[in-house]
């Protein structure tokens, strides 16, 4: 049997629960008592663990093992996360990553990587023995438990005085698969087998999942158990685990030691089936926790909610309403919402997605680009024959070719919310290293764009974020001098805003200093001494070449390190980058992108009898202006309902100078005979222009292809396409026009 | 495992049930109380004759039960055998179902009934006769 295949799905699904480990360690940081996100990490490396074993990859299953116990540890309440742990784990996964690169490129381990494992490991296995020795020492003295004390205590001073529950025994909880009566296994005989290894205080039947009898189902189990058990000397949780591993995987088994901590019935509330008001019921009265307790646990789980909830940027409490009424099944209520809540979540990940080969999809929207070209040549022809029917039918058609363009564009269309995901780490990781305390506060996640972009955009936005932390965000000192709080947030923002996308990447860090900018600007030759100029021209400059060279941007700007190869990445995307900065408050760098490479839909112009199209999107209107000459005394502006606009000729720029020279002067000395002249008003990255044309001829749907290489001087040209009737039309790159422009403005008023 | 029916009316139906219920005939049980039970206000379960059971007969009979106080029947056990008991016992179901359970002089050293929730939630179960 080929492997082959199976293989490239196990790595393409590695990576994808790498990628998740990742994110519920970053995400376990600030969480540390959240079983959710400790079940799913366990279960993700269980499933590398697992997949690899079956492709033979050893060192990886051996290696996720180690990794598996500490988090089973953790799993069940015998290790706690410290963030030394954190730390570790972060390290194993960046471990097993590598472990699986090698494995996918068949590449043996270097000493070194093995040294690293043997490292790694030997710190997990640090872990695993600390719980160990709580096990031992739980064991010689059952009656007098270890008190756990986990590290997050910190956020919850307020039950510090309460270390455990009062009940001194252990709790255990039982549920069944629903198939535990049909293979066999019969609940009774565990329990039974139970009592020799001590003594069951107390059970309760929980019957609470039970249907109505019509729907019942005999042959399945509803039903689950609560014990309370007084555990003979000597016998630890391995020992009472033990007693149940005959039972299947789908079978639920909790164990909480004597005075387990309060938050661990809280979660246990959370793992259980049943409705957390009905659990809760059964743990009060059935003896295991007093009302008090109960109360506390409900509390805490509100209370941890509400931190999350922050740290989150400010998620709305659901239960807050009901909090203030102070009756314990309001909160508890609130607890079982959210728990639906999460399931339901978890629900929709899972379902409806496929994995297709990018090339597949690629070959799709080349086959509709031809089909959309062919479109347009059946309508151009239609529209001669004057048949009305025809014309019907081609116009429903066109309709069709326009929405199967449409979700054929939206195929390639991800979320960028995974590339901002993985900067959580990019950040854990630097501000360690670097002593500061930065939140990474990500909105939009789900804002799409076509999976090219994303995929080039990753490399840009990791130094720009890079840079806010290294240069924008102060020391936690710096910051607390300066009346800031100690925790630095960067925000990492994505949205659509008119035919493009706006990346964000903002801090509340220094910002820029404008004096520093200035003066190196000045002297680099870039402004005159003494020369006015606003903040965004001069942000903007430490973008160019050569303004920022390593040691001595640092010390100018706090900024910049590496910009111009930021910007002439999203300048290749047909992308726009701005900066905002306020000083001593923050920095904003804005990436304005386009929202798809390939298709588009265009409006037609013709200037000196050739055709060009502008981008739909960036098209505002178009419109009469009659220029007369005393106008053009103050430059290359006209008003618009009031409003100042510059302009440009694209008919002098085009054909009454040579292409390719682009001397402002030249341009600018151009004037208009005629006194009514078209002119269409677009805008991008917040900018706006007119440009004059000769005709113009309506929308029109546009396949971008590229310009040969032949072609490749033409800065004003992004693309050609090809029309209805075989014509070639030119595609004109706004962006760059209307840079041209504000550059031609500004200079302009620097004269 | 077989049925037998003692008496049968719109008020009251009582039935023996006899011999061994497992799951292996769990899907039967449910069959032939299906018939009776939702015609009858008051169903009646001799279960003096069930010499095998599991938990899947334990969660059938607390179905029924749980079901009847839902929508205001009643459902008795009488004369629970010896098999049954020990799961009501370990179960701690006995205030779960409610019925009385007499037991006798000579058994009572197996069972203390002693699990079970300290206070039994809900309608006031429906007391044998």
């Amino acid at each position: 049997m080929n492997l082959d295949s199976a293989k490239k799905v196990f790595f393409l699904e590695s990576r994808e629960n790498l990628q998740r480990i990742e994110e519920n360690l970053l995400t376990l940081v600030d969480n540390a008592h959240d079983i959710e996100f400790i079940n799913a990490l366990f279960r993700e490396v269980h499933t590398i663990k697992g997949s690899a074993g079956m492709f033979g990859y050893q060192e990886v299953t051996d290696f996720a093992h180690n990794f598996e116990n500490v988090l089973d540890g953790v799993r069940k309440f015998e290790i706690t996360v410290t963030p030394e742990l954190v730390e570790t784990a972060l390290d194993a996964h960046d471990y097993m990553k590598l472990l699986i690169s090698y494995a996918e490129e068949d590449r043996e381990l270097t000493d070194d990587d093995l040294r690293q494992g043997e490292l790694l490991s030997e710190q997990l296995r640090g872990f695993e023995d600390e719980q160990t020795s709580n096990d031992s020492i739980s064991s010689s003295i059952p009656k007098k438990p270890l008190i756990q004390k986990p590290e997050a205590d910190k956020q919850r001073d307020q039950s510090s005085t309460a270390p455990g529950v009062e009940s001194k025994y252990w709790h255990i909880s039982l549920r069944f698969g629903e198939n535990v009566f049909t293979t066999g296994l019969d609940p009774f005989s565990f329990i039974v087998y139970l009592k020799n290894i001590g003594e069951i205080k107390n059970l309760i039947t929980v019957t609470e999942m039970i249907p109505e009898f019509k729907d019942f189902n005999p042959e399945i189990c509803y039903i689950g158990f609560e014990i309370d058990f007084d555990a003979a000397s000597g016998v630890d949780k391995t020992k009472i685990l033990e007693v149940f591993e005959f039972l299947t995987d789908d079978c639920t088994v909790i164990i909480l030691p004597p005075h387990s901590e309060v938050e661990h019935y809280c979660q246990l509330i959370a793992d259980l089936p049943e409705s957390a008001v009905q659990i809760g019921d059964i743990l009060t009265q059935s003896g295991t926790l007093t009302k008090i307790e109960l109360e506390e646990a409900l509390n805490l789980q509100q209370h941890s909610k509400k931190s999350d909830s922050l740290n989150t940027g400010g998620r709305p409490l659901l239960g807050e309403v009901m909090l203030t009424e102070k009756m314990i099944s309001q909160p508890i209520m609130e607890a079982a919402l959210e728990k639906q809540k999460e399931n339901r979540v978890k629900e929709e990940q899972r379902k409806r997605s496929i994995r297709i080969d990018a090339d597949k999809v690629d070959q799709l929207i080349t086959l509709v680009g031809e089909l959309v070209i062919s479109g347009a040549n059946i309508k151009q022809r239609t529209a001669k024959l004057e048949d009305s029917d025809l014309t019907e039918a081609v116009e429903q058609m066109a309709r069709l070719v326009d929405d199967v363009r449409d979700s054929t564009m939206y195929i390639r269309m991800v979320p960028i919310g995974e590339t901002f995901s993985s900067f959580k780490r990019t950040v854990h990781d630097l501000s360690r290293d670097m002593n500061k305390k930065v939140d990474l506060v990500i909105n939009g996640g789900e804002t799409e764009l076509d999976k090219t972009l994303v995929e080039k955009i990753q490399d840009p936005l990791m130094h720009i974020v890079r840079n806010a932390l290294d240069h924008g965000i102060e020391t936690p000192e710096e910051r607390v001098s300066n009346g800031k709080k100690q925790k630095a947030i960067v925000n990492l923002n994505a949205f659509h805003e008119s035919g493009s996308i706006v990346i964000e990447v903002s801090d509340d860090g220094q910002g820029l200093s404008r004096e520093k900018i200035y003066k190196k600007a000045v002297e680099n030759g870039l402004l005159a001494s003494g020369q006015t100029v606003d903040d965004r021209t001069l942000w903007n400059m430490i973008m160019l070449p050569g303004f920022s060279t390593a040691a001595q941007v640092t010390d100018i700007s706090g900024r910049g390190v590496g910009m111009d190869v930021v910007k002439k990445n999203i300048d290749s995307l047909r992308g726009v980058v701005d900066i905002d900065s306020k000083e001593s408050e923050g920095t904003t760098i804005r990436i304005h992108l386009p929202l798809t490479l390939a298709i588009i839909d265009g409006f037609l112009v013709t200037v000196e009898k050739q055709k060009y199209v502008f981008p739909l999107d960036m098209v505002l209107e178009c419109t009469d202006v009659e220029f007369n000459q005393d106008d053009k005394e103050g430059g290359d502006f006209f008003t618009l309902r009031g409003e100042v606009l510059p302009y440009l000729c694209l008919q002098e720029l085009f054909y009454g100078v040579a292409m390719g020279e682009k001397s402002s002067d030249e341009v600018q000395h151009g004037s208009q005979g005629e006194n009514k002249n078209k002119i269409v008003i677009v805008e991008y990255a917040r900018k706006r222009a007119g440009f004059v044309v000769d005709r113009l001829l309506g929308e029109f749907q546009t396949v971008i292809k590229p310009l040969g290489r032949l072609f490749h001087n033409m800065h004003w040209i992004s693309g050609a396409t090809i029309l209805g009737n075989g014509e070639v039309a030119l595609i004109i790159d706004v962006p760059r026009l209307i840079e041209y422009v504000s550059k031609m403005v500004n200079s302009r008023r620097a004269q | 495992m077989e049925f037998a029916i003692v008496s049968k009316s719109s008020a009251e139906t009582e039935i023996k049930v006899i011999g061994d219920c497992t799951i292996y005939n769990a899907q039967q049980i449910k069959t032939f109380l299906d018939e009776h039970y939702f015609v009858t206000d008051h169903l009646v379960l001799n279960l003096a004759g069930v010499d095998e059971v599991d938990s899947s007969f334990f969660q059938l009979l607390v179905a029924i039960k749980k079901d009847a106080t839902r929508i205001k029947k009643r459902v008795s056990y009488i004369s629970h055998s010896l098999p049954v008991l020990k799961y009501i016992d370990l179960y701690g179901a006995a205030a779960l179902l409610g019925d009385r359970i007499v037991v006798k002089k000579e058994d009572r050293e197996k069972f203390d009934f002693k699990y079970g929730l300290k206070i039994v939630k809900g309608e006031p179960s429906n007391e044998s006769r």
